[in-house]
């Protein structure tokens, strides 16, 4: 018997929400790239500039005050022979330039696609204290997080653009790995301990090379830059950002200065 | 602490307050247990009795008896009793009547963070530095104004150390949510809630090494909120002191 046509419309009508739902089906298992190919590849024969220098802190040494691990863990307190550390927020070095600053190219090194390091960025907890404190990381990159401490912690990562995470690393576990897909670097991800309110990392996603976290004698380094002008932003937890903008010619090299001040 | 310090019933007393609210406890439960037993009895006693027969009809009415009216009267005199003769003398002594500044009470802030106590001393001029919210930071937990000369010498720790026999005053404060803070051993439990300062009192009687934790389920990491309760003779309180006060290059 041939279908009426009541029963002809029904049919296709299934066949269109068919249709829809493999359609969405698709979008669910293979996502879009997150960013999106924005540039052309990289060559790495424009690389001739430099920009480098260093981050200075004007005024009075911020008190701090070490941390008593003992009476919260006395696992952490052991590793460090009971000797108290001191919290890496804020270090004045003896040259007095500021450490874990995060200084990066925010605009100007846009238009090229710039090949991912090979292998994770590492985030280690050492002694109830996460090293480094800051730095950098690749968007697309990995981020693997590894403990050797004997006591257990809870690492929560809180991305506002990327996944937040929240996870239990009890001793001996696996390292966890995360993937950041997308930029974040305004401001960077805190990641911090649950178990271990002291412990604080801070980790940026950048789309290209170009950073740098000042260490023992304040400096960085942004190498292997194409010809051009570029907004530069130093970031501190404590302090914020400030910009500069930098105009560095072919094979040429510059050298600026970031001034944090003290705020109460 | 040891674990195998807690019996099967309440945990060591180690507080001066503690032999009040133990009673309390121990008579509010053999009451509760008189009740529960008596009320099972009851309703065994009627399902039985009043079962379902042929030539029995339900009566919806309450029966009006003298016998039930004095165990009504009975039951609420005892309650009242308890409430009056028991809790509320507790209450006041450990509530309100606070320890008089001439018997020099040990004070100390309690700071609830998610997810540990961070304990807060004078130090040795006995004058608390400025705190505010605004200060409150990774390298400062406390919440301490740096630029503030009282705050120098302030001590902050993560565990508690009190001296036996001297009354010591907390005042509790809580940096996220609501957290309560509890000594087992100390017969305490205070809510600690966001934007309030309570303060509490408790005195030791013993010394030794106990555990504080949270009562109030504040999140993912509750379970690990504790901190280490260290109670020793004045004498060693003392050296505790001046070894802080060291180590604060003071």
């Amino acid at each position: 018997m041939l279908p009426t046509a009541f029963e002809r419309a029904a049919h296709g009508g299934l066949v269109q929400a068919r249709a829809i739902l493999t359609v969405i089906c698709l979008v669910i298992m293979f996502p879009a790239p997150s960013r999106a190919a924005d540039g052309k590849p990289w060559d790495p024969a424009l690389g001739t500039a430099t920009i480098s220098g260093s981050v200075k802190f004007d005024g009075k040494r911020p008190r701090s005050r070490a941390i008593d691990m003992a009476g919260a863990d006395e696992k952490c307190a052991e590793l460090h022979g009971g000797v108290r550390q001191k919290p890496e927020t804020v270090i004045v070095n003896d040259n007095g330039t500021l450490r874990n600053v995060f200084v990066w190219v925010k605009s100007g090194a846009e238009g090229w696609e710039f090949p991912l390091p090979e292998g994770d960025a590492e985030l280690e907890q050492v002694g109830c204290l996460y090293t480094p404190h800051v730095q950098g990381m690749r968007t697309g990159q990995s981020l693997a997080i590894k403990t050797s401490d004997p006591t257990a912690h809870n690492v929560h990562g809180f991305g506002k653009v990327n996944r937040s995470f929240n996870r239990s690393q009890p001793p001996g576990a696996a390292d966890i790995v995360m993937r950041m897909r997308r930029d974040e670097s305004q401001p960077p991800m805190k990641v911090k301990c649950d178990i271990h309110p002291w412990m604080n990392a801070y980790v940026a996603v950048v789309p290209h090379p170009y950073y740098a976290v000042t260490g023992e004698r304040g400096a960085f380094e942004l190498p292997n830059l194409p010809p051009g002008t570029y907004i530069l932003e130093a970031w501190h937890e404590k302090y914020g950002g400030m910009e500069q903008t930098v105009t560095v010619a072919d094979n040429a090299s510059q050298t600026i200065e970031f001034t944090f001040t003290k705020k109460k | 602490m040891n674990e195998s310090q807690y019996g099967w019933w309440l945990p060591p007393n180690v507080s001066a307050h503690g032999d009040d609210i133990d009673l309390m406890i121990n008579l509010i439960h053999w009451f509760m247990l008189a009740l529960f037993v008596g009320w099972s009895i009851f309703i065994v006693f009627c399902l039985v009795r009043f079962r379902q027969r042929p030539g029995h009809a339900a009566v919806y009415e309450p029966i009006e008896a003298r016998f039930n009216r004095w165990l009504e009267v009975g039951v609420a005199v005892a309650e009242a009793a308890v409430l009056i003769a028991f809790a509320m003398p507790v209450w006041a002594k450990v509530k309100n009547e606070f320890p008089a500044t001439n018997t020099n009470p040990v004070i100390v802030r309690v700071i609830g963070e998610q997810f540990k106590w961070l304990f807060h001393y004078p130090g040795k001029d006995g004058k608390f530095g400025k705190t505010a919210a605004e200060y409150y930071a990774d390298d400062n937990p406390a919440g301490l104004d740096f630029d503030d000369d009282d705050g120098i010498d302030d001590i902050t720790v993560r565990g508690l150390h009190i001296p036996v026999g001297k009354p010591v005053i907390a005042r509790l404060v809580s940096k996220d949510v609501i957290h309560s803070f509890k000594i087992p051993v100390m017969r305490i439990t205070q809510d600690v809630v966001p934007g309030m300062e309570i303060p509490i009192w408790f005195e030791a009687r013993s010394t030794g090494e106990f555990q504080i934790g949270c009562a109030q389920l504040c999140g993912l990491g509750h379970y690990e909120m504790k901190a280490k309760l260290t109670i020793e003779s004045p004498k060693e309180f003392q050296r505790w002191l001046d070894e802080e006060h060291s180590a604060l290059g003071l």
